[in-house]
């Protein structure tokens, strides 16, 4: 497994534990079509929530936020239709939610942000952007 | 149901009076584990909120506790949690480390409660008036509340904690001293989420250096 691989599924389980202690219940991990992934399927109370994590480590480059894209937002959106659809809750409320995590170069600082509701919205405009 | 637990519900009636305000009740749960954090909660409920099963938390099973612990989150006025790792529980110890997150848990809530109520013999150091109920989770709703958020979250933490250090068993003893976990221990020696100032790991642990 290469390295960042790594790093990827492990900041999906810190977001998910982080998640966690706010109250959501997750339900699925790694939900795939073709054509789309989400990292995470949680819910909080009736609401269910789609969790795209982006994860930085080592500290270096562009903050991981800046690849919170809008055309990100067309995968998520139809791949959240579709576990509605799978899971027999096509017109149930949800919600696209982000977390960043970012873990220093040692391994020995995590930073955590949860942007709840990052999409949709006014501020994706079409194609390509930060949040 | 106030009827079926008058008990607990009556304390908090009386304590609330007695602080003339919002009551909050606080509590922790791993303080017993090898492994894992220590998990607090901090819950706000309405006047008058107590549902069957509150009063003897103990005894709920699991996915009962859970569904309770569903419902105090979607009807408490205010609930906040906090965890505290292992690695910090080594270095500042169980009782300081769990005073930290009762602490942190407590300073999520809004509105900010009148008086809490803590569970056990210490309060954590922070600006609220803060009382040490013994035994709290059999005497007020508030704690009995805290103690089953805490715990069920701290369920679900383990759950985690188990995909990303497998084979201990994590999931299923969530980091109690059970005989599957020593089994584990034996064969695969401590991993990074074990408390390595607990005497079981530290020996453990020194047995495997020298």
């Amino acid at each position: 497994m290469p390295a960042s691989h790594h790093h990827g599924r492990l900041g999906e389980e810190m977001a998910a534990l982080f998640l966690m202690m706010s109250g959501l219940r997750l339900l699925q991990r790694r939900f795939r079509v073709p054509g789309g992934e989400i990292d995470l399927v949680m819910a909080q109370g009736a609401t269910i929530v789609f969790v795209e994590v982006k994860t930085r480590a080592g500290g270096r480059g562009p903050a991981p936020e800046w690849r919170l894209t809008g055309r990100q937002w067309a995968v998520l959106r139809r791949t959240g239709l579709r576990w509605l659809i799978d899971h027999g809750m096509a017109g149930r409320a949800c919600r696209f939610d982000a977390v960043v995590v970012d873990m220093g170069r040692e391994g020995d600082t995590l930073r955590l942000r949860h942007y709840p509701a990052a999409w949709p919205g006014a501020l994706f405009a079409k194609g390509d952007g930060p949040l | 149901m106030p009827q079926e637990a008058p008990a607990l519900l009556q304390y908090d009636r009386k304590q609330a009076a007695r602080c003339g305000g919002l009551l909050a009740g606080v509590d922790e749960a791993g303080r017993g584990c090898w492994a894992g954090p220590v998990v607090a909660a901090a819950v706000i409920l309405p006047d008058g909120w107590c549902p069957k099963g509150l009063d003897d938390s103990k005894k709920l099973t699991a996915p009962r506790r859970d569904a309770l612990c569903d419902r105090i989150m979607a009807e408490a006025l205010s609930w906040g949690a906090c965890a505290v790792s292992s690695g910090r529980i080594d270095r500042i110890n169980i009782l300081q480390a769990s005073l930290e997150a009762m602490a942190r848990s407590l300073a999520k809530l809004r509105p900010a409660p009148d008086l809490v109520l803590v569970d056990g013999l210490h309060v954590p150091a922070c600006a609220l008036a803060c009382e040490a109920v013994v035994k709290g989770d059999g005497t007020s709703a508030a704690i009995a509340a805290a103690s089953i958020v805490a715990k069920v979250l701290r369920d679900r933490v383990m759950t985690v904690v188990d995909r990303l250090s497998p084979g201990y068993g994590f999931a299923a003893h969530k980091g109690y001293g059970s005989a599957a976990h020593q089994d584990a221990l034996r064969r695969l020696g401590p991993c990074p989420w074990h408390r390595f100032s607990y005497k079981p790991i530290a020996e453990l642990d020194q047995g495997r250096l020298f």
